[in-house]
C-alpha cells in the first residue's frame, strides 16, 4: 500500500472516464433506462486486455503474480459469445452436471 | 475423465475427454489456491481485504486475475444501474453475514447505504480508492475462476465441463452437455438444459440464510438499497454465453419485475435465458421477448 499524489490520482480518474466514454462502455440513457447491452466476447475491447508481462512504468510486483497459475495470459471472453442453448426441458435423468446454489 | 479439487468451500469438477496431465493439473490447483488466498473476504490478508482497507486516494498493485475480475465487476455495476453490486460487504455484514458458512444464527448491526459511485478505479494493475464501499465478490468470483480455467483448457480440448459449486461452464464442438437444475428443497432435478457452449448459474435464497431473532435473513441483497431482496422468487437459474453473465443475471432477476426483466435485463443480456421458481412452486421460463409458465 502506498500513498499516491492527488494530482496523479486526478489524471488517472480523468483518463479512466475518457477511456470509458471513448469505447462506449458507459451506459446510454434514454428515459432513465440504459439501453446498451452489456459487452460480451464479440465486442470486448482492448481496454480490458491486460499485459501478460509488466510494461514500462507499471509498478508491477513479480512476487505477487508468481502463484496465480499463469491464468492471466488469456482474454477469457474470446469465443464465448454464441447463444447455443436449447432452452429448458424436462430432466432426462442423465445430466452431465448440476446447477444449484452452493450451500 | 473427471478430476476434482476443493476450493471456495465447494467441490470443483473438471470433466474432459482425456485426463488432464499432472503438470497442468498442478497449475490448476495452484490457481485455485491463489483464488482462495487472495479473493476471499474471509481471509484477512487477501488482496480483496487489502483493497477494502485502502483509504481514499491510496493505491494498491494487485494480481492480474483479480484486476481483470474487478474491472469486469465494475463494468457490470455501472452498466446494470447498480442492480448488480460487488461493493456490498458492509451491508452484508450488517445483515448478519460476517462469517463463512455454515452458521445458523446471527445478529444485525447498524446499516449503511450502498455506494453511489464506483469506489475504486483501475489503471492496469493499480487500484485506487475514490469512494466508500467494500468488495464482496460473492458468486462472481467462483464464476470467474471457473471461466479463466475453462478458457485455458478449451485451447487444447474439444470438449469440457467445469462445475464449481453449482456454477457450470461447458464447451463442445459436437455432442451438447446436459445440465440438470435442482430444486432447493428436494434437490431433485426439476429441469435440464442442453448446450454445446455456454454457462449456467443458479442462486436461491434458501441455502445461505440464517435466523435473526424470529426472522430469517438471506444473502441476496438489493444493489440499490443494500437490504435483503424481498421477492416471491426462491430460486433463479440463468443460462448465458459466459458464466460471469449468468451469475449477474441471477442477481438481477431476483430484484426485478417481469416487465423490468424484459425492458432491462434482456437488453443487457440479450442471449440469456431464465428459469424462475417462486414460493408457490410455479416455474416461469423467460428469454428476450418471451415469458411463459414452464411445464417442461
Amino acid at each position: 500500500m502506498k500513498p499516491k499524489p492527488f494530482a496523479k490520482w486526478m489524471v488517472g480518474l480523468s483518463s479512466t472516464v475518457f477511456i470509458g466514454l471513448a469505447i462506449g462502455q458507459l451506459s446510454v440513457s434514454s428515459n432513465g433506462q440504459s439501453t446498451t447491452p452489456v459487452s460480451t466476447g464479440d465486442t470486448y475491447s482492448n481496454e480490458t486486455t491486460f499485459p501478460s508481462q509488466p510494461t514500462q512504468g507499471d509498478s508491477y510486483d513479480d512476487e505477487e503474480s508468481d502463484d496465480d497459475g499463469g491464468y492471466y495470459d488469456d482474454n477469457d471472453d474470446e469465443g464465448w459469445s454464441e447463444d447455443d442453448s436449447s432452452g429448458f426441458s424436462q430432466p432426462s435423468g442423465n445430466s452431465d452436471g448440476r446447477s444449484s446454489h452452493s450451500k | 475423465m473427471e478430476r476434482q479439487l476443493y476450493s471456495m468451500h465447494n467441490t470443483i469438477r473438471f470433466v474432459t475427454e482425456n485426463q488432464i496431465p499432472e503438470e497442468e493439473w498442478q497449475e490448476i490447483e495452484r490457481f485455485f489456491s491463489y483464488v482462495d488466498r487472495e479473493w476471499s473476504r474471509f481471509a484477512e490478508a487477501s488482496e480483496v481485504n487489502r483493497l477494502n482497507r485502502l483509504r481514499i486516494g491510496e493505491t494498491l498493485s494487485i494480481s492480474l486475475p483479480l484486476a481483470r475480475l474487478l474491472k469486469r465487476s465494475i463494468r457490470y455495476f455501472e452498466q446494470t444501474e447498480h442492480y448488480f453490486s460487488p461493493f456490498l460487504l458492509e451491508q452484508q455484514q450488517a445483515n448478519g453475514y460476517r462469517d463463512s458458512f455454515p452458521f445458523h444464527y446471527a445478529t444485525e448491526s447498524e446499516r449503511v447505504g450502498p455506494p453511489e459511485i464506483t469506489p475504486f478505479i483501475l489503471e492496469g494493475l493499480e487500484v485506487t480508492r475514490v469512494g466508500g464501499g467494500a468488495i464482496d465478490l460473492g458468486g462472481i468470483g467462483k464464476g470467474a475462476a471457473a471461466m479463466m480455467v475453462a478458457q485455458r483448457l478449451r485451447k487444447e480440448r474439444r470438449r469440457g465441463l467445469i462445475e464449481a459449486g453449482g456454477d457450470v461452464v461447458v464447451w463442445s464442438d459436437e455432442t451438447p452437455w446436459k445440465i440438470g437444475i435442482t430444486h432447493p428443497h428436494t434437490e431433485e432435478e426439476i429441469a435440464e438444459i442442453s448446450l454445446r457452449q455456454g454457462a449456467v448459474a443458479t442462486s436461491n435464497r434458501i441455502y445461505r440464510s440464517w435466523r435473526v431473532g424470529e426472522r430469517v435473513n438471506h444473502h441476496l441483497l438489493d444493489g440499490k438499497t443494500g437490504r435483503p431482496i424481498e421477492t416471491p422468487l426462491i430460486q433463479v437459474t440463468a443460462s448465458a454465453p459466459q458464466l460471469y453473465e449468468a451469475e449477474v443475471m441471477t442477481k438481477l432477476a431476483f430484484q426485478m419485475t417481469e416487465q423490468e426483466r424484459q425492458e432491462k435485463l434482456f437488453k443487457w443480456f440479450p442471449n440469456g435465458r431464465l428459469l424462475l421458481l417462486d414460493a408457490s412452486g410455479e416455474i416461469i421460463s423467460e428469454k428476450k421477448g418471451e415469458c411463459a409458465l414452464w411445464t417442461g
